[in-house]
């Protein structure tokens, strides 16, 4: 196991205790996140008929949850860095509530689309992003493992809100679901009370080292610069100049200095040319069993498949990341499930019968559960733990475009050639094309990393020499996580 | 069978008349549809039964088969069914075996026919003897029956396209409004009718006598719709749709449901009272918990700033080891 690495949390996250509640409060908010836009399908074909509109206006409810839920990463990425993760996340319940409680008594589409749409999708954002921060504040050993376990919420959530949906639907119809569904989205303010609040308490930051600290909660102190927000020039270690004023002002609650961070960048394309291919697939799956000529409930059958391998395969894939050999090269790691992706999707025309789509979806769903569980560990090891809930933010705010054209641009694909595959021709490309580009970049970002190591560790043995200072465990073993910090905690230091 | 047409002949001229002046009274409260089916009616009122359409049907039965081969016919306009079956493939066949025909599980009387084996194969059918279908009398399942030991038969199930209602209830709420869709099974009906059983009897729901409460739609002929405002108790039951055609009509069932609001709000305050407890649970048990902890801590306060100083030198002696190995 590696030595205990610096986290620039200026504390040593528990790595278990409270962390395992956390986990799973994580799990249940992720879990209805990603899953409730996906499971309210069930309902469609009912309102379609009560407001009678023709399904794709009725399946824009569905697509402004989405993009709500991933366009308000920014605004929920601002409200963790000031209050923290547990009032956001209990907001975010109760304003989902709030939402389908309305949404009930709704007497047109548009209400719908607001209600459900812009509201329910905002309460499912103050959910997100403060379940994938907080569990960087509670982990660093462990991280990829519980990364793993709380992502694998979203198939869970999935499996059971689907059956329950239809339970709702054949009980109560539409109105009274919703209402009820309003009722278990208050559940989410269940997984926010687990949401302990974490971080250097102000007695301890005033015993820590005699430096200024800040702030009594680390969280708080997430802007720019770990520990001392308002002791050193954040922008000292990185650019001797920096225009003071509006940047300055907005860096205080969102840190878009992240631009500037190599790894950060690396992530963001990749990421962006991924997400053009990755829901596609899923999306088709079904009607491209049809197609071939499958019946109704195996082709759904397969979609069950899927989930239940990638189920598995998200908490598998984190103990996996978290074993000594692969969480120092994580980001080789993330790039080879990528690729993996997308070799999955060259072979899938090559599939013949409900044999061949059976195996598919079986890796289909290995990688895609790979994909995800590794989805948010990257960005938390590439940026670390104090940066990331401003970089989840800027992170899903600029994913919600290819998200969201992503399967309409494979249904204009299989639309204009009638044939699925050419489809998943693309998607595969693409996504290959992604893993390569990660690949290659991360190995790149790696080797500067330890050159910039060096530079560093020949830098502070030249300091020690003129200075004794206290430098409070200064071994690393995940060099990615200091990446350009490091110049600004010999600056710290000084 | 000549006896039989003349009498056929007389029920399609009555069953056209009906239907016309059906038509023109604007029973239906669905759309009224265009005037060519009345003048259809009324061309073949006029000439002679030959203008009819002929449908023609084979099945063919190779060796025996469980179950019977079954064949779905569905017809929407007055026509003359023509027939056939064709045996195969049966080990032993004798030189000629005789057929007949039943209708609904009965033979029809003078339908007996000796059918000559041709090619390994019996054809049975007689041009002479074909079924009008002219109205919903005539539908139901004409067989083709071979006379042997064991007998062989096939079915032909002539019905008018059927009616899709719905199966799962239909839930609504007290004071809100519901659509109900019937759909009509490939075919253009010509009218659709709504109404509901009270025992018996047919209630049939008029929209122009009631236009704040019920609103009928058709959907390019194929979908029926009916649109209840102001729901109440008494709207809970059995709705049926029924499509017209011809030769008869077809009916959709559908089940509606009516609650009130209370019934969804006690799962909805009972997962509300879960939560409150869980999140009370939860935040008792930390302050709890912190209570214990910061009590320890002040008793440990000397301890805790020695082992902060001990973790800093920790780093200073890694520090200077890292110094010393270079």
């Amino acid at each position: 196991m590696p030595p205990p690495p610096t986290t620039n949390l200026g504390y040593i996250p528990p790595d278990g205790g409270w962390g395992w509640p956390v986990v799973f409060g994580a799990f249940m908010s992720i879990g209805f996140s990603y899953a409730f836009p996906k499971a309210l399908t069930i309902y469609f074909k009912e309102i379609q008929e009560f407001f009678s509109v023709s399904y794709s206006e009725i399946a824009w409810v569905s697509s402004i949850m989405l993009a709500t839920m991933y366009a308000g990463g920014p605004v929920s990425s601002i409200l963790v860095n000031k209050y923290g993760s547990r009032p956001v996340v209990i907001s975010g319940g109760v304003m989902c509530a709030v939402a389908m409680v309305a949404a009930s008594f709704g007497t047109s589409i548009i209400q719908l689309y607001i209600c459900v749409g812009i509201i329910g999708g905002m309460g499912l954002a103050f959910n997100l992003q403060p379940s994938l921060t907080i569990i960087g504040k509670y982990f660093l050993k462990k991280r990829p493992m519980a990364n793993g376990l709380a992502m694998a919420g979203s198939p869970v959530f999935l499996c059971t809100l689907a059956p329950v949906n239809q339970l709702l639907f054949d009980t109560f119809g539409w109105r009274g679901s919703f209402f009820i569904l309003g009722g278990l989205l208050l559940n989410c303010c269940v997984a926010g009370a687990l949401f302990r609040p974490i971080g250097i308490t102000s007695k301890s930051a005033q015993k820590q080292d005699k430096k200024p600290i800040g702030e009594e909660k680390v969280n708080n102190g997430a802007s720019s610069e770990p520990s001392s927000p308002q002791a050193a020039n954040p922008f000292s270690g990185r650019e001797p100049a920096k225009p003071a004023g509006c940047c300055q002002k907005v860096n205080k609650f969102i840190d878009i200095s992240l631009f500037k961070h190599r790894g950060f960048l690396i992530y963001l394309i990749g990421n962006v040319l991924m997400f053009f291919g990755f829901f596609a697939p899923i999306v088709f799956l079904a009607p491209y069993a049809k197609h071939l000529g499958i019946d109704e409930y195996s082709a759904a059958f397969l979609l069950s498949i899927l989930a239940i391998v990638d189920m598995i395969a998200r908490p598998g894939t984190g103990m996996v990341a978290n074993t000594r050999w692969i969480r120092p090269k994580i980001q080789y790691f993330f790039s080879f499930s990528v690729a993996y992706n997308g070799v999955c999707h060259l072979l899938c025309p090559l599939a013949s019968g409900y044999l061949g789509l059976v195996m598919y979806a079986v890796f289909f769903g290995l990688a895609f559960g790979m994909v995800c569980a590794l989805l948010f560990e990257t960005l938390m090891d590439l940026v670390g733990a104090q940066r990331f809930s401003s970089a989840v933010g800027l992170v899903t705010i600029i994913e919600c475009c290819p998200v969201l054209l992503g399967p309409p641009i494979g249904g204009a694909l299989v639309d204009a050639f009638g044939d699925y595959k050419y489809m998943y021709y693309v998607c595969g490309a693409v996504m290959l094309l992604a893993g390569i580009f990660l690949f290659i970049m991360n190995y790149y970002n790696y080797r500067l990393l330890e050159k910039e190591e060096k530079e560093r560790e020949k830098k502070e043995e030249d300091e020690e020499e003129k200075v004794e200072l206290e430098i409070p465990g200064s071994e690393v073993c995940c060099e990615s996580e200091e990446t350009n910090e490091k110049p600004t905690t010999a600056e710290q230091e000084a | 069978m000549l006896p039989t047409r003349i009498p056929s002949f007389v029920i399609a001229a009555l069953l056209a008349t009906l239907s016309a002046s059906h038509f023109t009274t604007g029973k239906f409260s669905g759309n009224i549809p265009t005037d060519s089916p009345i003048e259809n009616e009324e061309i073949r009122n006029n000439t002679s039964e030959s203008i009819m359409n002929t449908t023609i049907k084979n099945i063919i039965i190779k060796g025996y088969t469980n179950p019977w081969i079954k064949e779905n016919l569905e017809l929407t306009h007055q026509t003359i069914l023509d027939l056939s079956c064709t045996l195969t493939s049966l080990p032993d066949l004798p030189a000629s075996v005789t057929g007949y025909w039943k209708k609904d599980g009965k033979e029809i009387p003078g339908s007996q026919t000796v059918i000559e084996k041709k090619d390994e194969r019996f054809h049975f059918q007689n041009k002479q003897f074909r079924f009008p279908i002219t109205d919903s009398s005539h539908l139901g399942n004409y067989s083709c029956v071979f006379d042997l030991r064991p007998e062989a038969e096939a079915r032909f199930i002539v019905t008018v396209p059927h009616t899709e209602g719905r199966e799962k209830p239909l839930i609504s709420y007290e004071g809100d409004a519901i659509v109900m869709v019937c759909k009509a099974h490939s075919h253009l009906p010509n009218g659709w009718t709504w109404y509901r059983l009270n025992g018996t009897e047919r209630n049939i729901i008029n929209a122009t006598l009631n236009p704040e409460k019920f609103t009928t739609a058709v959907e390019k002929g194929k979908k029926a719709s009916l649109k209840i405002m102001g729901l109440t108790q008494e709207d809970s039951g059995i709705f049926w749709c029924s499509a017209i055609y011809d030769i008869g009509s077809s009916e959709g069932r559908i089940h509606l449901k009516v609650l009130s609001y209370t019934v969804p709000l006690k799962p909805f305050l009972a997962i509300a009272v879960e939560v409150l407890i869980l999140v009370s649970l939860i935040l008792i048990y930390e302050h709890h918990t912190k209570k214990k902890q910061t009590i320890t801590e002040n008793g440990k306060d000397s301890e805790h700033t020695e082992k902060l100083t001990s973790d800093g030198s920790n780093g200073l002696r890694d520090g200077t080891a890292r110094h010393r190995n270079v």
